[in-house]
């Protein structure tokens, strides 16, 4: 089975996944009007991050982060940190199971019972990683398109039915730069900035030309940043702030006001799909990332791992809250600190250091010796 | 070791959920985890499929490594 993907499936797959489930629920909501400034500004951080971990990636070629653990800590300690990561990636796809599963629960099918729509959509994931990585990039790149071009017709339709008001996004920087920043960290450094940088770090080493595949992930980061700022600014100028701030769907209610020519109405669908394509890839990479960290630990390939923990997957992310309030809090308040900041900065940025001092180190050993 | 993957994945997710469920309702750690089993059989029944699954699939793995 082939685990390698094509420059273009390493792009479109970075900019689905970036959009995921962030381009629906509402982010950067500390931020209020300003959410559009705070996504932007956040996407400078993130570049960097992308830059030092594929840096890092470019001194050990062809290594993934677990492998990488191993050169900077050995390998007893690499294989406990990298359980520690692989149930963070689990855990991550949990959450972003619920996402959709409450969607789908609020917006298309409203007496079916969450754990069929849970269970239904992990059994088409694991199906998905069992035929291998090369066939999540190639759905990427199959339905991609239809994402994109659903986006773009929604601010289209928006802007025909008259619903847009630049005025909502005024005053601009009314209270400074402190809302924004509360906003930027560590709200959307944790959630969906920093999940790129991190995720590249094993991604990097499955495409199949490695030389390009920064620049390839830098702009698709970018142009997935673009979009998202974009859907920011049609939340708030369709809505308002504060009925953005209260909405679980944002997108989702910008699209039910979407009305022209008694005959365009309730496009709810189109915002269904993009969800749900978006979040069908990120939790795969979630998942394939988690996979590959318990191969590593258990020298053994992922495949026969791929079903049972898809079936975890489907019931954490029903045991983890409550209620979609609950989730939601914990999505924002709990995660970002404790969660996101440590295993997206904080541990990677720990290795990138060891590992640059350990081969200048090694290079100077070299130049000592001679 | 699939069925071992299982299983730390399991109990380490589990005491994650438990732990950031008990710093949200500030109940404690076995309450917060009980309260979050309640109503929810049609994922542990997926979950219980799952570990017969692994199971499986560890005996098919000894069975290759055997032959």
């Amino acid at each position: 089975m082939k685990e390698n993907i094509s420059l273009w499936q390493f792009f479109v797959l970075t900019i689905t996944f970036e959009l995921g489930s962030a381009v629906v629920v509402g982010i950067g909501n500390d931020a209020k009007q300003d959410a559009w400034i705070a996504i932007l500004l956040a996407a400078l951080p993130g570049f960097l991050l992308i830059w030092m971990y594929s840096y890092l990636l470019s001194l050990l070629p062809g290594k993934n982060l677990f492998e990488i653990m191993e050169v900077a800590f050995g390998r007893k300690f690499a294989m406990g940190l990298t359980i520690a990561y692989s149930v963070y990636f689990f855990y991550l796809a949990c959450y972003v199971l619920r996402d959709f599963v409450e969607m789908i629960g609020s917006a298309v099918l409203f007496n079916t019972p969450s754990g069929v729509v849970a269970v239904t959509l992990m059994l088409v994931i694991a199906y998905i990683l069992y035929l291998g990585f090369e066939v999540v990039g190639r759905v990427a790149e199959i339905f991609s398109p239809y994402m994109f071009f659903f986006i773009f017709l929604l601010s289209i339709f928006v802007w025909i039915s008259g619903n847009f008001e630049i005025k909502n996004l005024q005053p601009v920087l009314s209270e400074g730069f402190q809302p924004i920043m509360n906003a930027i960290f560590p709200q959307l450094l944790g959630f969906p900035i920093g999940e790129i940088p991190i995720i590249f770090t094993v991604l990097m080493a499955h495409t199949s030309n490695f030389k390009y595949s920064r620049k390839v992930g830098m702009y698709a980061f970018g142009t997935g940043t673009v979009i998202l700022v974009w859907a920011a600014i049609l939340q708030i100028a369709v809505l308002g702030v504060d009925i953005k701030l209260r909405s679980d769907f944002p997108l989702l209610s910008v699209a039910r006001m979407v009305s022209f020519a008694n005959f365009f109405e309730r496009i709810d669908a189109t915002i269904v799909f993009i969800m749900m394509f978006g979040i069908i890839l990120k939790i795969s990479v979630f998942s394939f990332i988690g996979l590959k960290g318990l191969e590593y630990v258990f020298r053994m390939p992922y495949r026969p791992f791929v079903f049972p923990m898809s079936m975890l997957i489907a019931l954490f992310s029903l045991i983890n809250s409550e209620s979609f309030a609950e989730h939601i809090e914990k999505g924002f308040k709990i995660l970002p600190p404790y969660f996101h900041m440590p295993f997206q900065i904080y541990i990677p940025l720990l290795i990138f250091f060891i590992v640059i001092w350990k081969k200048k180190r090694h290079r100077f050993r070299k130049g000592g010796n001679r | 070791m699939v069925t071992l993957a299982y299983f730390i994945i399991l109990i380490l997710t589990l005491a994650v959920i438990g732990l950031v469920d008990m710093t949200v309702s500030k109940s404690n750690f076995l309450d917060s985890l009980q309260t979050l089993f309640e109503g929810r059989t049609i994922v542990i029944a997926a979950s219980i499929v799952g570990l017969i699954v692994s199971v499986i699939n560890d005996i098919r793995l000894s069975k290759n490594k055997m032959n």
